[in-house]
């Protein structure tokens, strides 16, 4: 295997695929990446067993061939190589890949290729595209709300839903909830599949603000093909909840508020918390405005009052500074209207004039 | 200069003896000695102020104590009662201030600076405090009153018993230099020897002497030390309880024990006295970890974290099950334990809209009503059916 390629191109590949990498992985060969040489392209792979991520991009092969290398290594060596282009070289059967940039010369001990896990063969039963930025919005919008406690499984990940109307992502983890949805792709095909948690965190790190993005469902796995790169993910098995039955009616107390102004209240709030963020903040409402509060043995008092439109009655209500900043962060709006339903029942929040969105949260209280 | 930070040091005097006398007042004045029977291996837990008088002292053993004071009166002590009324003290402390450093069960600092201007100067807390452990409890204290914890504690054993002393800072040298330097933190008997040959018998012997000639004997850093406390500095401050990292309960098993259900009951009762701790304690906590010894002495500790912190038994004991069942590979058992880390003292509860409030409550109540019965009967009046069906002999460490 000869591989000549542009040291740019090749670092921005190895990143995206060296994502996934695991630090300490469960078998050896999971460190690697694999790449694959022949008709001037080469694919790169990494998988940690449960999401793979590969990538294709042009080169000069004067000798196809595979290897498995070691991710940091790679990533590093090329990172700090001193020319424009790297230059891979594997004669068959040795264990070894000479790295060559400059006047740089590496000798890389690569594992055995035939170790390298299998990509999973499935089939895709239903295909949607979508613009990266619009999808990455919607998991920016949701990924707060994915669980993190593996005793209930389904809750960390987030289900995708493509509609007759809209394609919509949900999560929730029993404290808070967010749904977004999108009108821009309405699916005669509809289907469902819950993508895990950490699926979630990588694409929002690996999708663009241009080009479109095709997502493919099938029985047991979901793909993810944008720019170039394809990440495959296993899905996660169970029945997600149906999310209506926590969502109540008719609000007590509603509340349409400054984004910017309230968010700032409670970051200001959570400076008197022992915990910081992990706190929590006091919120009165009465008489056209809000009053935010917050105090600690320790560290002392906050107090303070915006102006808000105040519907229904006045309210007095605490909640986790970290969540509700949270809330207020995923709505992207300006303004948003907030429907409280007592004390200890759960507030809606959404943008102000804009229906593609809501988030539910819970209160806290002293027990 | 930082405002000075008023410290009380509360040491309840003779305090298991004190207990005794209070409940069996035909007793009072007589020499007690708690510990167990003379015969016995032991030592001395604590003795009254009149079994002092024959030389008795804690710590020493019985035979040695039985020497000195053959008509003393030996008692086993009952831990559970000097626990409720230590309890009962220490809840007086939190009415004036959380930030209480409890140093043993009878013996704690309070910084009480921040709570002077809802109760009154320093002087008059410590001696309310005093007062109330007087009324409720029945016994008494001595204060000590000073501007950090090491001055504080001089000042608590100065007029024992029922003592009140403050220490003000310009009388620092006046009261300290007196004193033998076995009195400071740090200066065992092998120190003290050290020390003698150079002709230090008292802290004011200790401040006057040059600071190398000091090091030469004892080390730099231990010498830079002793010359701190002997000018009365000391800068460590009160830790309140909720800095405790960590609480829990292991059991070994007289006999490694290959019966799965009987090391799940063992570990409810362990979860059930984890729990009462940290309700008593005011604590939650959100990490769970189990520790598990096989027969072969193989240890394996597994935890998880909880969505929200908790002082539930039967939380800590579901999450203890799950590590559990997670974990066991089949092997005799010989030592299983639970306990629970990152504590905090905030009573937050994150509501939630998925699992039933109402569940959660149910949970609380039970935990509530098991701890009132327990309070009024004794530890043992009531556990899980779980915990009696297991049947195992109780050996903890």
């Amino acid at each position: 295997m000869i591989i000549d390629i542009d040291k740019g191109l090749f670092l921005q590949m190895l990143q995206t695929v060296g994502q996934i990498v695991p630090i300490k992985p469960v078998i050896p060969s999971l460190a690697g990446i694999f790449l694959q040489a022949d008709n001037n392209q080469v694919r790169l792979t990494s998988n940690n067993l449960e999401l793979s991520i590969s990538i294709v991009g042009e080169a000069i092969i004067s000798e196809p061939g595979e290897a498995l290398i070691p991710a940091r290594i790679l990533t590093e060596a090329v990172r700090r190589s001193p020319a424009e282009r790297v230059v891979l070289r594997q004669p068959a059967g040795r264990s070894a890949v000479s790295f060559q940039s400059g006047s740089v010369h590496m000798e890389i001990l690569t594992l055995p290729v035939e170790e390298f896990p299998e990509l999973p063969q499935f089939s895709l039963r239903q295909t949607y595209t979508l613009p990266q930025p619009l999808f990455k919005d919607m998991l920016r919008q949701v990924s707060f709300a994915i669980s993190n406690e593996e005793l209930r499984p389904v809750l960390t990940g987030a289900l995708l839903s493509f509609n007759r109307d809209d394609v919509r992502l949900t999560a929730l983890d029993g404290f808070k909830l967010a749904c977004r949805w999108s009108s821009y792709l309405r699916s005669e095909q509809e289907a469902q599949a819950i993508v895990p948690g950490k699926a979630i965190r990588d694409l929002l790190k690996l999708l663009g603000d241009t080009e479109l993005l095709q997502i493919g469902i099938g029985d047991n796995y979901a793909s993810f093909e944008f720019s170039g790169a394809r990440l495959v993910t296993r899905l996660l098995e169970g029945k997600f909840p149906d999310i209506q039955q926590f969502i109540p009616k008719q609000y007590q107390t509603q509340i349409v508020v400054g984004t910017e102004e309230l968010w700032q209240a409670i970051e200001r709030a959570s400076l008197v918390c022992k915990a910081g963020t992990s706190g929590s903040v006091k919120f009165n409402i009465a008489d056209g405005q809000i009053a935010i509060s917050a105090q600690s043995m320790e560290l002392g008092r906050h107090y303070e009052t915006i102006p808000v439109q105040h519907k229904g009655e006045d309210l007095e209500i605490m909640y986790n500074i970290r969540s509700f900043i949270e809330v207020l962060r995923s709505a992207q709006a300006p303004e948003v209207v907030i429907d409280f339903h007592g004390t200890y029942g759960p507030c809606i929040c959404r943008p102000l004039g804009q229906d593609d969105y809501f988030s539910l949260l819970m209160p806290v209280r002293l027990t | 200069m930082a405002q000075l930070r008023p410290i009380l040091h509360i040491d309840l005097d003779a305090f298991f003896a004190s207990i005794e006398e209070r409940d069996r007042p035909e007793l009072r004045g007589k020499p007690i000695i708690i510990g167990g029977r003379p015969d016995q291996r032991g030592v001395v837990s604590t003795c009254s102020y009149a079994a002092r008088k024959y030389g008795v002292r804690s710590a020493m053993p019985l035979t040695e104590a039985y020497r000195r004071c053959p008509h003393g009166i030996f008692l086993p002590g009952d831990m559970a009662k000097y626990k409720q009324a230590s309890r009962q003290v220490f809840d007086i402390f939190y009415r004036f201030t959380p930030l209480v450093e409890p140093v043993s069960i009878d013996e704690a600092f309070l910084d009480l600076t921040g709570c002077t201007h809802l109760f009154g100067d320093p002087v008059a807390i410590a001696r309310r405090i005093k007062e109330l452990i007087k009324q409720e409890v029945g016994i008494t204290a001595s204060a000590g009153l000073a501007h950090n914890k090491f001055l504080a504690k001089v000042a608590s054993d100065l007029q024992k018993p029922d003592g009140l002393v403050w220490i003000k800072p310009d009388q620092i040298a006046e009261v300290l230099h007196p004193l033998p330097i076995s009195r400071l933190w740090g200066v065992g008997p092998k120190t003290a020897e050290r020390l003698s040959t150079l002709g230090i018998g008292t802290i004011g012997d200790l401040a006057t002497v040059d600071t190398q000639v000091l090091a030469g004997a004892v080390g730099q850093a231990q010498a830079q030390h002793l010359k701190r406390l002997a000018r009365g500095e000391d800068d460590r401050p009160v830790q309140p309880e909720s800095e405790i990292k960590s609480m829990g309960h292991e059991h070994t098993f007289p006999t490694d024990v290959a019966d799965l259900d009987q090391v799940i009951a063992v570990l409810l009762h362990l979860a059930e006295r984890v729990g009462r701790r940290l309700r008593r304690a005011g604590l939650y906590g959100k990490t769970v970890t189990l520790k598990l010894r096989y027969h072969d002495f193989t240890t394996l500790t597994r935890n998880a974290s909880l969505p929200e912190p908790t002082n539930l038994d039967q939380v800590i004991y579901q999450t203890g099950k799950e590590l559990l069942l997670r974990t066991y590979n089949g092997q005799p058992v010989r030592l299983i334990g639970i306990s629970l880390q990152n504590l905090t003292s905030t009573a937050m509860q994150q509501l939630s809209f998925l699992e039933g409030q109402a569940e959660k409550e149910r949970k609380a109540r039970l935990a509530q009503t098991m701890d009132k019965i327990k309070n009024r009967f004794g530890e043992n009046s009531i556990t899980y059916a779980k915990v009696k069906e297991g049947e195992p002999e109780w050996e903890e460490h």
